[in-house]
């Protein structure tokens, strides 16, 4: 199933290794009262490309994507966006759109005045920005909630109008921080379809901030994971979960059964210990002797553990290697980094 | 290059045409708000209501029938500049740190539009309550005046006066908004600097006097327009005389546009707090060279007029004659009569003061003639062995009595030890008959036709603005 995920992805977003980046961080640093918010952030992104920034509260992901939108100058270093400096941040806010973690709406405002506004101040007339404008809600599926008071959309129609809002101005790269937050399942999955949209077909970088670490999965195609303003894991998505695995299988057997299995899987060879998960009488982990031939998701452990199992007809709940899943990789490399 | 690719392209190929300057679209956006979205129209309602109040007070409270009209129209015009003043620092306040609190900042400032853009356009927005409450004033002092050229006088150095303070209250609450991480904190610091500007009045009064507290209440701008209003209106005073007064509120002004404009504008930040004040280019660092310039030359004004020639003259006798010998007027009429001064001994006379003295005979009380005349005093440099000089004076009929008023020569004593004898003219036997005054009945129509137009006009406004609106939407959700 991940396979599949990750292989779905890779074909929604696909970008051409041979483009240059359109956008490169270099170093970015940055200090609150002298206590450090981002360590030497680093990264490049295609174009089409979905970059996702992962990590705990207070890691940093605002603050570096305040600083990639030019709300925050920098301490140091330096990033472009499309081949512009960083030294030049009104020319760089031409070139990106970005949703605010809190994107506040004028009360008195409808969907089409608000996205109107904002395309004049990227140097529409009134026009071309109203035409833009009704193009976007029609992007975002809001074209029938046009001339409604933003005040009374829902929370997923306003992230959606705060997409188009950034959008306004056909943006380079796309800034989302925290897109999904406060939205129901379904509301995250048609955000999470249209993030996917823009990128393919804008041929727009997408830089997306969140905490649901599945959302980071299905749709991006690198992730950078921050804790305490340092990156402590970037790449490509399977290289991260890869980073964060241990050679591990989780097994979920009854109760009754529990303490026989344990029996039996410690008998086999190249097994390093067999212990229960935590407080639970009925999930055991079973950690392997670190070899090529031995590692979690290698089928032939797998096999093995399975067979004695089944032969030995202790009923098997749940199977699953620990750290296949961004999520495992995510909560390891967050703890080591402690 | 594929076709969608392209298609790409060509969509971030820019906008087209000759769009509008960011400032003015900023200004177009927050006037619509302003205006259309309700807030403007309230307000405009509640500064008619307290017109009107002020007004309905003046016409029917026994004891301000002792003020005469132009007094009244002085209190009006000072009730108007301060709620101007007022309303000014509020909107200002409101202008960055009500954006912050709404979350509404954080998507202007990711706009490409120069920060100083987007304060010039949110200055004139704010800015723009002022005019529409002078044009209500206008009203109230054309039913009120006594006179057009009280009139004439009030709308001119009320307009110049109101707007200078409007000007500079707006950009000093936009200062401290632009400064402050909250709301809160923003009218609550804006409220406490006004209050610090009228402190000074309420001082003791010996407090407002000598050197250091006549500068306090001269630099106050606030204070200063007071004084300066009431002197040309209800005094009659003139321009040269009181011109170094309006010195204040422009140098105020100057200064708050300056530092809004130049130095906080350009460092606007989404968490607020101080700008680099040092990153100061050259354009800015001599347009602040030229302010403080301008500041210094406009405070060095009032010390250079106040300047007088010292003389030590001796003063032998001198005879003082007068054109009229009565006068019946009416409360609120003027007239004119001259004096002449003679030197009537055989040395020069140097440093006279000719002052003139009104009498209530029905209450047995000396008047203060400078509520009665710009020229309570005039004075007379040199005069030689049987010269004459004329001198002229207005007065003023104030209040309905019986009154005389007649002239004192009185020159300069020799030295310290020595004494003189004034001399005084006869008497202008002068009698006021009394007049009606503020019409209530005149007055309540116009407080009601303005309160009630505007009431509608806001109103047709709301209703205007709902009808572009899909209210249906309202159904859905509302947070």
């Amino acid at each position: 199933m991940l396979t599949n995920l990750r292989s779905g992805a890779a074909t929604s977003t696909k970008t051409s290794s041979t483009e240059s980046p359109i956008l490169v961080a270099d170093d970015l640093r940055k200090s609150y009262e002298g206590r450090p918010a981002l360590r030497g952030l680093t990264f490049a992104l295609q174009a089409g490309g979905l970059l996702g920034f992962l990590g705990p509260n207070g890691a940093g992901k605002t603050t570096a994507i305040r600083i990639l939108t030019t709300v925050f100058p920098p301490d140091s270093g330096h990033f472009s966006v499309d081949g512009t400096s960083s030294d030049y941040p009104e020319r760089i806010r031409r070139k990106i759109g970005v949703l605010p973690e809190s994107l506040g709406f004028p009360k008195h405002l409808t969907g089409l005045e608000f996205l109107t506004y904002f395309g004049r101040l990227y140097g529409r007339t009134a026009k071309e920005a109203k035409s833009n404008a009704r193009m976007l809600l029609q992007e975002v599926n809001l074209q029938d909630r046009a001339n409604s008071l933003v005040r009374t959309y829902s929370r997923g129609m306003r992230q959606r109008l705060g997409i188009a809002r950034a959008l306004v101005n056909d943006p380079v790269v796309v800034f989302l921080d925290e897109p999904t937050l406060g939205l129901d399942p379904a509301g995250q999955h048609e955000l999470l379809s249209m993030i996917q949209r823009i990128a393919l077909n804008r041929r727009a970088g997408v830089v997306l901030s969140s905490h649901h670490l599945s959302e980071i999965e299905r749709i991006c195609d690198q992730v950078v994971i921050l804790r305490s303003g340092q990156v402590i894991a970037s790449g490509s998505v399977s290289h991260v979960v890869g980073q964060g695995q241990r050679n591990v299988i989780r097994i979920h057997v009854p109760a009754p059964s529990a303490a026989r299995a344990r029996q039996l899987l410690e008998a086999l060879p190249n097994i390093k210990k067999v212990v229960f998960s935590g407080a639970a009488t009925d999930w055991l982990e079973v950690e392997a002797v670190d070899s090529a031939e031995t590692t979690a998701l290698n089928g032939h452990l797998a096999n093995r553990l399975l067979e004695t199992l089944i032969r030995a007809e202790v009923p098997i709940l749940t199977f699953e290697a620990e750290g296949g899943r961004l999520h495992d990789a995510f909560l390891r490399l967050t703890q080591e980094a402690k | 290059m594929s076709s969608a690719k392209q298609h790409v392209v060509e969509r971030r190929a820019g906008p087209s045409g000759s769009a509008a300057p960011g400032w003015w679209v900023v200004a177009a956006r927050e006037l619509t708000d302003l205006w259309l979205g309700g807030k403007g129209p309230v307000i405009l309602v509640l500064f008619s209501v307290l017109l009107g109040l002020v007004c309905f007070v003046f016409a029917t409270n026994v004891e301000l029938a002792l003020f005469t009209p132009k007094e009244l129209m002085w209190m009006l015009l000072q009730m108007a500049y301060m709620a101007g003043a007022v309303i000014g620092i509020g909107m200002g306040a409101d202008c960055f740190s009500g954006e912050r609190d709404r979350e509404t900042l954080e998507g202007l400032l990711l706009t490409p539009t120069r920060r100083t853009q987007i304060v010039v356009g949110k200055f004139l927005a704010a800015f723009s309550l002022w005019p529409a409450c002078a044009a209500i004033s206008v009203l109230y002092f054309v039913k009120l005046t006594p006179d057009n050229e009280i009139l004439m006088i009030t709308l001119l150095w009320g307009g110049v006066c109101g707007t200078l303070l409007a000007v500079g209250m707006t950009g000093l609450g936009m200062i401290v908004s632009a400064l402050s991480n909250s709301n809160k904190v923003s009218m609550s610091v804006s409220l406490a600097i006004f209050l610090i500007f009228l402190l000074p009045a309420q001082f003791r009064g010996a407090a407002q006097k000598g050197a250091v507290g006549k500068f306090v209440q001269w630099a106050n701008p606030l204070a200063a327009v007071d004084e300066f209003t009431e002197k040309l209106i209800v005094n009659l005073r003139t321009l040269q005389e009181y011109g170094n007064y309006l010195v204040p509120p422009i140098v105020f002004t100057v200064l708050v546009l300056g530092v809004l404009f130049l130095i906080v504008g350009p460092g606007l930040r989404l968490d607020g707090g101080v700008p680099p004040l040092f990153r100061w280019r050259r354009g800015r660092a001599a347009a602040a060279a030229a302010a403080a310039g301008l500041m210094v030359l406009l405070a060095a004004l009032p010390t250079m007029a106040a300047q007088q020639p010292a003389s030590t003259a001796a003063q032998p006798p001198l005879q003082i004659s007068i054109s009229m010998d009565y006068k019946q007027a009416e409360a609120g009429d003027k007239f004119d009569f001259d004096t002449v001064v003679t030197n009537a001994a055989t040395q020069k006379v140097s440093n006279v003061v000719v002052a003139m003295n009104i009498v209530n005979l029905s209450k047995g009380e000396a008047v203060d003639p400078e509520d009665w005349s710009p020229e309570r005093t005039q004075y007379i440099e040199d005069l030689q062995p049987g010269q004459s000089t004329t001198l002229s004076w207005k007065v003023h009929s104030v209040f309905a009595g019986n009154y005389l008023v007649y002239m004192a020569v009185i020159p300069k004593p020799a030295g310290p030890k020595d004494t003189i004898q004034p001399v005084a003219s006869n008497a202008i036997h002068l009698t006021i008959k009394g007049v009606a005054r503020v019409n209530p009945g005149g007055m309540m129509p116009v407080a009601l036709a303005t309160t009630g137009g505007l009431s509608l006009g806001a109103f047709g406004l709301h209703w205007f603005r709902r009808r572009g609106i899909d209210i249906g939407g309202s159904r859905l959700e509302i947070p």
